[in-house]
């Protein structure tokens, strides 16, 4: 049985409150995307505050991955703009958005294979004084303290999502499951406030599935703000907070009241689509 | 003389378009340079210039009889190292640092058995003819149209026939090919005979109008993937652009500046399309593997 | 023993040349093909400062070792967007125009014959010579490796490491990765660089031939067969191209074709390690 300690989680990953805003804001206003003459999203607009996972489903491409892909910088829109606590993240190159609290869970993990499990959620920690090269060099004593430091976070960080014992382990010689496990563990590791995740569940069993949703939900009791982009709508009635549908002529939240379970969400999709 | 220089650019031109058609034809399937050709150039001019020392053996003779015997070394050297990468599903990067490995052993050998002096098939007085005031040579004018023949025959193969199309189809998606029913094996070893092949008939034509060594076969080489980057895989007019184009400058220049300096002109191209192509792209675009 | 000395400089320069380019190769991932050049653009720099301008070697050492990050700083800025194949053919073309370079600026470089008659170092009054030469070398390859562990072993040796992985995710965890092959290219220029200052001072003669472009795939070939992503590998890279002309005098090849047999046997070894083993002798990453 994996145990969350999602309060402890939160403590131990908090030593950079850069990127750890309490109550983060993200607004998307008239944004538009099209890929080759096709218009994959037309002027949506949302705004999202911390607490609450919010799960965004629709048909195969209807701009889901296409809407993370915006939030976080991988793509750019064609019309609209983004605001994450009030700054604008349109001009931003990828590691900049980040560094303005966003971060995101890959569909296809996007593990580093050659680093160890240990190594992957270290190298997920957001830039501090010690990572430059003339630190490597001429800073070693505080460099390598800071190391120990950042090793015994990550251990933490493995531990309460229960990887520490792989922690040698190379990232591509691990399980799948083990490795969506490890790409939370690095998503939690950047302490960011605005978490992206981008079909978390997609190939491994129901339970973890619902732990993995669960945690991702726990974590935003503390204030920040998880979007969810998830096929199993199951799940999706079970762990969301708030459900928005992604379809043809448009963006439309759909209220908890009016979804029993995952059947009854699909119908919904299938009118509104 | 810049109309000499011109006509020397188009000869070039189409040695190039000749080439890069060639090039393409294993950069669909392997996805990368393959630096085995380069030496498949050299090798081509060496053989024959050995069959054409035989007493009583004409030339085209000898050409004839080194093409078939480069596509074979092509194939064996495809069977014994390159084919066992394909069914490994080895990356490109491995696939070029083995063609690295190939060239360089293959072009050590070379050197071992003809050192590195510039040898001639068949030196001796040419017949000459004028064309707009200046003179050309019949091997000029042998080599010229038999670049123009194969570029039109190659492509033709490429887009029109069956054969083409399979490689083209191979090179877009192998498991797919192979699910279709094509003999992914067959169609490889046609694809290196012909590359091969090509390769060798274009070292023995340039063995005949300026020699060959060791040295000639990596810059040939270079230029003709040079064309073939820069005009495209996917239709005939780019590509006969990039290599009239590139064998037009290569040799006008020569009028302004040593022709020690072609290099610099044929890789500054490459490098200006590159970052040209470059620009146009976001960055997150290019590392998204 | 002067033979003996010859070997143990030729082996650290090799050391050198391929831990720098193990930097951008093994670490990065990046496919260098331009690092003969800044070979020899050390080369040049060093000989030429102190063969025209008559300065004292350390300053001249010092000066080509931040000619040689400039360098490197000018490519890691042309390659910004390149990776994969079109990293190596633009560094494939930056090696062929410099090295045209070298050949026909003859004002500057004398062209294909080369510069002579370059002075050794002089310490005190006494030029560096023989075993004051290789102890020379050997304590700068020594410290370079160290601090290239030092680096390895880091924040940032491990940030390289995860954008050689997966850009996109290291990027889309705040690294800006264009900086940080930014910094790693100005550092593979500046030691190849210096190596390539040693091989000056060394030889006392340099030319163009030794800075082509069959010499830039040798050192990737020499990286691949030794391995790559860690200290060993490149140490074991440089010592099998030291010491392979020794092996080939026991077969009794003569130096007129050693070069050639290089050529063939470092070939056939490349192959050989793609088909059976792509992390080379002693490496890390394993290619592909």
């Amino acid at each position: 049985m994996i145990k969350w300690e999602i309060a402890w989680l939160r403590r131990i990953t908090n030593y950079n409150s850069k990127i750890c805003i309490p109550m983060p804001t993200l607004e998307i206003r008239e944004l538009s995307k099209a890929f080759g003459g096709n218009r994959i999203l037309e002027n949506i607009s949302l705004g999202f505050s911390g607490g609450g996972l919010t799960a965004i489903v629709g048909l195969n491409g209807s701009g889901k991955t296409t809407l993370l892909d915006l939030l976080c910088g991988i793509a750019s829109p064609d019309d609209g703009d983004i605001l994450v606590n009030g700054h604008s993240i349109l001009k931003l190159p990828m590691h900049r958005v980040f560094q303005l609290g966003i971060a995101r869970l890959f569909q296809d993990i996007r593990i580093f294979e050659e680093l160890t499990v240990l190594e992957n959620v270290m190298a997920a920690m957001p830039s501090e004084r010690y990572n430059g090269l003339v630190s490597a060099i001429f800073m070693r004593p505080s460099m390598i303290t800071n190391e120990k430091h950042r090793e015994i976070r990550a251990n933490q960080i493995l531990k309460a999502v229960g990887l520490r014992i792989r922690a040698s382990a190379l990232g591509g010689n691990i399980s799948y499951g083990e490795q969506r496990l490890l790409a939370l563990a690095r998503l939690f590791a950047t302490n960011s406030s605005i978490l992206l995740l981008d079909e978390p569940c997609s190939g491994i069993k129901t339970k973890l599935a619902e732990n993995l949703l669960k945690t991702a939900r726990d974590f935003t009791q503390q204030g920040s703000i998880a979007i969810v982009v998830e096929h199993n709508l199951n799940l999706v009635a079970k762990f969301a907070d708030s459900i928005l549908v992604i379809a043809k002529q448009g963006i439309h939240e759909v209220s908890q009241s009016m979804i029993q379970d995952g059947h009854s969400l699909a119908a919904l999709i299938e009118r509104l689509s | 003389m810049y109309s000499y220089l011109a006509f020397l650019g188009i000869i070039d031109g189409f040695q190039l378009l000749f080439l890069s058609i060639a090039l393409s034809v294993l950069f669909r399937i392997e996805k990368t340079l393959n630096f085995g050709l380069a030496v498949a150039f050299t090798l081509g001019g060496y053989i024959a210039y050995e069959f054409s020392l035989l007493p009583g053996l004409p030339v085209w003779a000898a050409i004839t009889i080194a093409v078939p015997i480069v596509a074979l070394l092509g194939i064996l050297l495809d069977f014994v190292t390159f084919w066992p990468l394909y069914k490994k599903n080895a990356s490109v990067l491995v696939v070029m640092t083995t063609s690295l490995g190939v060239y360089f052993a293959s072009s050590g050998i070379l050197q071992l058995f003809w050192g590195t002096e510039v040898l001639v098939i068949q030196p001796g007085p040419s017949m000459t003819f004028q064309l707009a005031g200046f003179n050309i040579t019949h091997i000029q004018l042998q080599n010229l149209a038999i670049y123009i023949m194969g570029s039109l025959l190659l492509y033709s193969a490429m887009v029109l026939t069956n054969f083409g199309r399979r490689i083209r189809a191979m090179g877009e998606n192998t498991m797919l090919a192979s699910a279709l029913g094509f003999n992914v094996r067959k169609i490889r070893i046609a694809s290196v005979a012909l590359a091969y092949g090509t390769m060798g008939i274009a070292g023995a034509l340039i063995g005949r109008e300026y020699g060959v060594s060791a040295n000639t076969g990596l810059s040939v080489f270079l230029s003709a993937a040079v064309v073939m980057i820069v005009g495209g895989l996917v239709s005939f007019w780019p590509i006969f652009i990039a290599a009239i184009g590139l064998g037009l400058v290569k040799n006008l220049s020569l009028g302004m500046i040593s022709d020690q300096w072609q290099p610099t002109i044929t890789f500054a191209i490459l490098v200006s399309y590159i970052l040209y192509s470059l620009s146009k792209i976001r960055y997150p675009d290019i590392v998204k593997r | 023993m002067t033979y003996i000395l010859h070997l143990i400089i030729i082996f650290d320069i090799f050391t050198i040349l391929c831990l720098s380019l193990n930097i951008l190769t093994g670490h990065l991932g990046l496919f260098s093909l331009s690092h003969a050049l800044f070979y020899g653009i050390g080369a040049y720099t060093v000989s030429l400062l102190m063969l025209k301008l008559g300065w004292p070697f350390i300053i001249s050492l010092i000066f080509t070792v931040i000619v040689g990050g400039c360098f490197g700083f000018v490519l890691a800025k042309i390659t910004s967007k390149a990776r994969d194949a079109d990293y190596i053919l633009i560094t494939l073309a930056v090696q062929v125009i410099g090295y045209s370079i070298l050949i026909n600026w003859t004002g500057l470089t004398n062209g294909p014959f080369g510069l002579s008659g370059i002075p050794r170092p002089v310490f005190g009054s006494n030029a560096l010579t023989g075993s004051g030469l290789a102890l020379f070398s050997t304590v700068l390859m020594g410290i370079i490796g160290l601090m290239l562990k030092m680096i390895q072993d880091s924040p940032f040796g491990r940030t390289l490491k995860a954008i050689r992985e997966n850009e996109l995710a290291a990027t889309s965890f705040g690294v800006d990765a264009n900086a940080f092959i930014r910094k790693s290219t100005i550092l593979a220029g500046a030691l190849a660089a210096l190596a390539g200052s040693l091989y000056a001072i060394y030889a006392t003669y340099i030319d163009p031939s030794s800075f082509s472009i069959s010499e830039s795939i040798l050192f990737v070939l020499i990286l691949v067969i030794g391995g790559s992503g860690n200290i060993k590998g490149p140490i074991i890279g440089a010592l099998i191209v030291t010491l392979l002309p020794e092996a080939l005098r026991f077969f009794n090849i003569t130096a007129n074709h050693a070069a050639e047999m290089r050529q063939v046997i470092f070939g056939m070894t490349i192959v050989l390690l793609m088909l059976l083993r792509p992390h080379g002798v002693a490496g890390a990453y394993r290619l592909e």
